[in-house]
Order: C-alpha cells, then structure tokens, then sequence
C-alpha cells in the first residue's frame, strides 16, 4: 500500500521550504491551538507570509521544494494569490485530507501576529517553528471574520490552559487595538 | 456558554510541554486522515492511491469551501 503523509512530516517540510526560500513567516490556525489550548483536528496548515508577488527568487525557490515534495502549486497560482491578497490553497498529493493554506501577511493584524510571533520546537525533533502567540491568536479569533462558534471554543480553551502564560496586559492592549475587549471580557466573565 | 466536555479536556492537558500537545494532536489528525482515506478506499475500490488523494480533496475542500470556515 502507498503510504500516505503524516501531519508532521507535512508541517516540517513546508517550514524547510520556506526557511530554503528565505521567507519570513508565522504558522496561525487550528494547528497551534493545540499548543496553547484544546487539541482538536484541522485538515490545513495556516501560514502567513512576509511575501511579495514582486519576490521571484524566493517564490521561485519556494515553488520548486513544494513541488519536489508533492505538494500541488505552481508559482503563476502563488503570484496571482499574493496580487489579490487571497487565501492560497496548497494540496497535499499525499495525503486526502491535509493542505497548506497560505495569505500573505498585509494588514495592521497580521503584522501585529507576526510582530508576536515565538519560536517554538514545535514537535521536539529539533526544527524550529515560528509561530502565533496565544495573544494574538485569542486576538485574531474574535476579530469580525472569525467569531464561529469554533473559534470561541478556541479562545475559550486557551483561556483556560494557558492562563499562566499568558501577557494579560498585552492581551487588554490588543483587544483594545482590534476592536474586540467586549466580547473578550464576557468570555472571560463566562469561564 | 463553556462545556463541561472543555474544561474536562482542557484539565487533562495542562502539564503537557508543546512537543507533547502537538504529538497528541498530530496523531489525532493522522488518525483522521486513516480513516477517511480507509471510507474512501472502501467507496470507490478500484481507484488508485492517486486517484482516491484526488477524491478526497475535492470532498473536503469544497465542503470547507461551503461552510466558509476559516479552521
């Protein structure tokens, strides 16, 4: 039987690819709720990227050591995503289920989660990953385009695991920024 | 409103270091993958390995597509 790919081994060969390729990043999402909250499934890898479409050498780079590892993206599919400031899909041909979502890092809350970013061995194999903040994550949650009914799952959970760690005066100073300290503090007066 | 089932879960989690979490999780969505991939392998029998990664994507991507989550 054809082996297919493990979440793992997918994570750490998208971080090589973008450490080959010189690309700054912060991986977001699902998959570091695990680390500060609940572990839950996801089926993609969320990376933001500090990319232009402007970039070839990096995108060209970057392009070819996704491929190799039969990940499915051409490099007109990432300019166009980075032009339009969309989500970029990349499918694992290995795996039915796993994906690497990739945006690229624009607006003042995006900057602000890289900004934050920590640099975590993630699954203690000695690759290093930069990843989201449990600040910023509770952030980015409830900002307007999240709020599923997940996502505050997600919040919650992290409230509840990681309250010793957490920079509370960072986190007040961020809700305030973004826009979402009410719905943050009703969650906190919930729990 | 927080679940029961939550904190239950959140309390069995603290004291883990990352490394811990994040093997926990990947075997969790490893063990997704298994599955799904042994249900399709099921559904269509005579599809290749290839064939059936193909299938797969399309099934949950659009379906992700159509919830408009953002996971």
């Amino acid at each position: 039987m054809t082996e297919y790919r493990r979440f793992q081994e997918l994570a750490e060969i998208a971080v090589t690819c973008l450490n080959e390729s010189s690309i700054d990043y912060v991986l977001v999402g699902g998959a570091t709720i695990g680390v500060y909250g609940a572990i839950r499934s996801t089926e993609d890898l969320d990376f933001m990227l500090m990319l232009e479409s402007s970039e070839e050498k990096k995108i060209a780079t970057f392009i070819h050591c996704l491929q190799s590892n039969h990940l499915s993206i051409t490099k007109d599919e990432l300019i166009q995503g980075l032009e339009e400031h969309s989500h970029i899909t990349v499918f694992d041909l290995k795996s039915p289920l796993l994906r690497l979502d990739l945006k690229q890092i624009r607006t003042k809350l995006d900057y602000s989660t890289y900004n934050l970013r920590k640099k975590v061995d993630l699954f203690g194999s000695g690759k290093d990953f930069w990843i989201s903040s449990p600040e910023s994550l509770i952030v980015v949650k409830l900002s307007p385009e999240f709020q599923s009914e997940k996502d505050l799952d997600d919040v919650r959970s992290i409230l509840l695991r990681s309250s010793d760690i957490l920079d509370w005066s960072l986190l007040e100073e961020l809700s305030m920024t973004f826009g979402s300290e009410k719905m943050l503090r009703k969650i906190i007066e919930e729990l | 409103m927080v679940s029961i089932s939550l904190k239950k879960r959140i309390s069995k989690l603290k004291g883990l270091s990352i490394s811990e979490s994040m093997i926990l999780q990947a075997s969790l969505i490893d063990d997704l993958v298994i599955t799904y991939f042994e249900s399709l392998r099921r559904k269509y029998p005579d599809a290749t390995f290839e064939e059936l990664i193909q299938i797969g994507h399309k099934e949950t991507y659009y379906k992700k597509r159509r919830r408009k989550d953002n996971d």
